[in-house]
């Protein structure tokens, strides 16, 4: 079968149209046969009686002729002895009076007896004949329309592909558009039927465009903020290669490569956020308790919290299941709490709760720092945003990687005090792993 | 020569200040907006290193106000942002000179240098007076062709007399040049470095004029 609408289409109008035509061939043809044999039949009774009562003598029998006439007509009389025969190929006498089928070896006929006068008068006609005429007369209904067929078939070609050309219009037009420059479709009456089809592809065509320009946002950010840390680099090299011996180099070798950690650092939260983003490669995700990935983050940090003097604890008091990516939760967690431990002034404490309550697994993170205040509580999730005064050398990344990791996993992130005016606590709702709850 | 340097960034403030300090200049640091408005409040400085993204008040906001307020001090950006509009923003908001990070250290003195000689009113690099040069860029001193070797601070306060012959410039006026934000300043440090470049350049090229300070004649 052709992939072509255009000749599917016509294929398949052509093919209905002939057995359409068929169809009323044969009808005209049925119909035609009947209306015949009530003619011809009257006629054949017509002719019959026509023939006068008495007073007919044998008559000598026509030599036979090449031309066969349709009508046969032979007149016996009443001892059966046959007086006339108007050709002699005709059928035998019929036994019954009044309308009658013959086949003889010949071909079969339509036979008319009747007693006129005296005599028996058989009219004949043969039936192939009559068959003939009907089909004449179908023929001559259907030849015009077999006639129509072709300008039918060009009508539909013509039509068909008028009709497509919209569709045509808007294959050239998404042909002809840039992935830099990804603009809707012109709008245009469009058939019914290719209307979905072009609101599909804007659909589509916002979405993407709307990813692309994310992704060059995310570029350009990236880029703009390795600046700041190279800057960092090259001045602190500059600094290095001209301290003379000594002292004074070592420290500005240790400047240097403070410079470079940070560098690596915020290229490392770089690749994290890239990998988390909504459009990332999606990773499996397995039942695992939140308890345990939190546990596996605390005892990663706890040396670090304590050699600046804060106090780090978990109470986690039954397992809390959930459906997650085991590696990015840990980067999930591990930056909350990070940003508690970094920002939490040294005697205080980072507290880590995780609950399973209905339906939900909660993940809180509770320090006794500065807080955030409430009209920045938004903001601290965007890319690169450095909250005021808070010794800047972060990424400005870490939160906008919590709130990728969380997107993914369906979970729902709050901001609150942690006492009235003062710390911060950062509570992540994740919907429970079904069949968990029991 | 007292810069003021406003940078939110510690790691690249602090290899600024340290370079700079190497340079022979006096670094003041201030690390967000509102403390750079504050510290501009006080005409002490000669030139002025702005960042651009500022916690607090944003960096061309600053610059805004400081040129409403009449101040003609020489402002040099420094920032991350290197599209053709914000450089465009920061020299028509009152900037002199545009550098995108990163840049050398090199470049900056370069580019200070030049800012600070247009600032005296003059073209030529090599500071003239008498029988006087002084190089910036290189730091060489001459008097009658002869190579003078100064230290760093001797340096900073010739160069501060001779950026205005003719000019007297208080003690206060020229330990301001010498030192900045919390730099211990001895007492009578001036008047040492004054001897020392009184030997090295002969006793008259410095004059004191009593109860109010030092100069050095426009015809040393």
């Amino acid at each position: 079968m052709t992939h072509s609408i255009r000749q599917r289409l016509l294929l398949w109008l052509l093919a209905a149209l002939m057995t359409a035509t068929a169809i009323a061939a044969f009808a005209v043809y049925q119909q035609a046969r009947v209306e015949a044999n009530a003619l011809f039949d009257y006629q054949l009774q017509q002719i019959a009686h026509a023939f006068p009562n008495e007073g007919l003598n044998a008559v000598p029998t026509p030599r036979v002729g090449d031309a066969r006439s349709i009508t046969v007509i032979q007149i016996w009389d009443r001892a059966g002895i046959q007086l006339y025969l108007s050709d002699p190929y005709s059928p035998p006498l019929s036994p019954d009076t009044g309308y009658s089928d013959m086949a003889t070896p010949q071909g079969s006929w339509r036979v008319y007896t009747g007693l006129v006068g005296n005599y028996i008068v058989q009219v004949s006609q043969q039936t192939d004949a009559r068959h003939q005429l009907a089909a004449r007369t179908a023929l001559r209904t259907i030849a015009p329309l077999l006639l129509l067929l072709p300008a039918l078939g060009a009508l539909v070609w013509i039509v068909v592909g008028r009709g497509l050309r919209p569709l045509q219009e808007v294959a050239r037009e998404v042909g002809s558009m840039s992935p830099r420059a990804l603009q809707p479709l012109t709008q245009r009456d469009l058939p019914d039927e290719v209307q979905p089809l072009a609101e599909a592809l804007n659909g589509l065509l916002g979405r993407l465009k709307e990813a692309a320009e994310r992704e060059r946002a995310f570029i350009a950010d990236a880029a703009h903020e390795l600046r700041t840390p190279l800057a960092a680099i090259a001045l602190q090299a500059e600094l290095a290669e001209r301290a003379p011996e000594g002292e004074q180099r070592a420290a500005a070798c240790a400047a240097l490569k403070g410079g470079i950690e940070r560098a690596t650092r915020l290229v490392q939260q770089l690749l994290t956020l890239a990998r988390n983003e909504p459009h990332a490669l999606e990773r499996k995700h397995e039942p695992l308790d939140l308890a345990d990935a939190a546990r596996a983050v605390i005892a990663e940090q706890a040396a670090i919290a304590d050699a600046r003097g804060i106090e780090l604890g978990l109470t986690a008091e039954a397992p809390a299941m959930i459906d997650g990516d085991a590696e990015a939760l840990r980067v999930l967690i591990g930056n909350l709490v990070d940003n508690a431990v970094r920002y939490t002034p040294p005697g205080g404490n980072v507290e880590v709760k995780v609950l399973a309550q209905g339906n939900h697994a909660q993940l809180v993170v509770a320090d006794t720092g500065p807080g955030i205040p409430e009209e920045a509580r938004e903001r601290v999730f965007d890319r690169f945003y450095r909250h005021a005064g808070n010794g800047a050398t972060g990424s400005g990344l870490g939160l906008a990687i919590v709130r990728e990791i969380a997107l993914r996993h369906g979970a729902k992130i709050t901001l609150a005090d942690a006492r009235p005016g003062s710390g911060l606590a950062v509570t992540v709702e994740f919907p429970r792993r079904h069949g968990a709850a029991a | 020569m007292r810069v003021l340097l406003v940078e939110d960034d510690v790691m690249i403030g602090a290899s600024l200040q340290q370079g700079l300090r190497d340079d022979g200049y006096a670094v003041d640091w201030v690390k967000d907006g509102r403390a750079a408005e504050l510290a501009l409040a006080d005409p002490a400085h000669q030139l002025v290193l702005l960042d651009l993204g500022l916690p607090h008040k944003d960096g061309l906001t600053v610059l805004r106000g400081l040129r409403k307020r009449g101040s003609r001090v020489p402002v040099l950006i420094l920032t991350a942002r290197d599209a053709i509009e914000d450089r465009v923003q920061g020299l028509d908001a009152g900037a002199d000179d545009y550098l995108v990070k990163p840049f050398s250290l090199a470049e900056l003195a370069a580019r200070m240098r030049a800012l600070l000689r247009r600032d005296a009113g003059r073209a030529d690099p090599v500071v003239r007076v008498g029988s006087l040069t002084l190089d910036p860029s290189t730091r060489e001193v001459t008097r009658d062709g002869k190579p003078v070797m100064l230290s760093a601070r001797e340096y900073a306060l010739l160069e501060a007399l001779v950026a205005r012959p003719g000019a007297v410039l208080s003690r206060t006026q020229l330990e301001d040049k010498l030192y900045g934000w919390g730099q211990e300043v001895e007492s009578n440090t001036v008047e040492v470095y004054i001897h020392a470049l009184r030997r090295k350049l002969g006793q008259d090229f410095i004059k004191n004029v009593r109860g109010v300070g030092y100069m050095v004649p426009k015809t040393a």
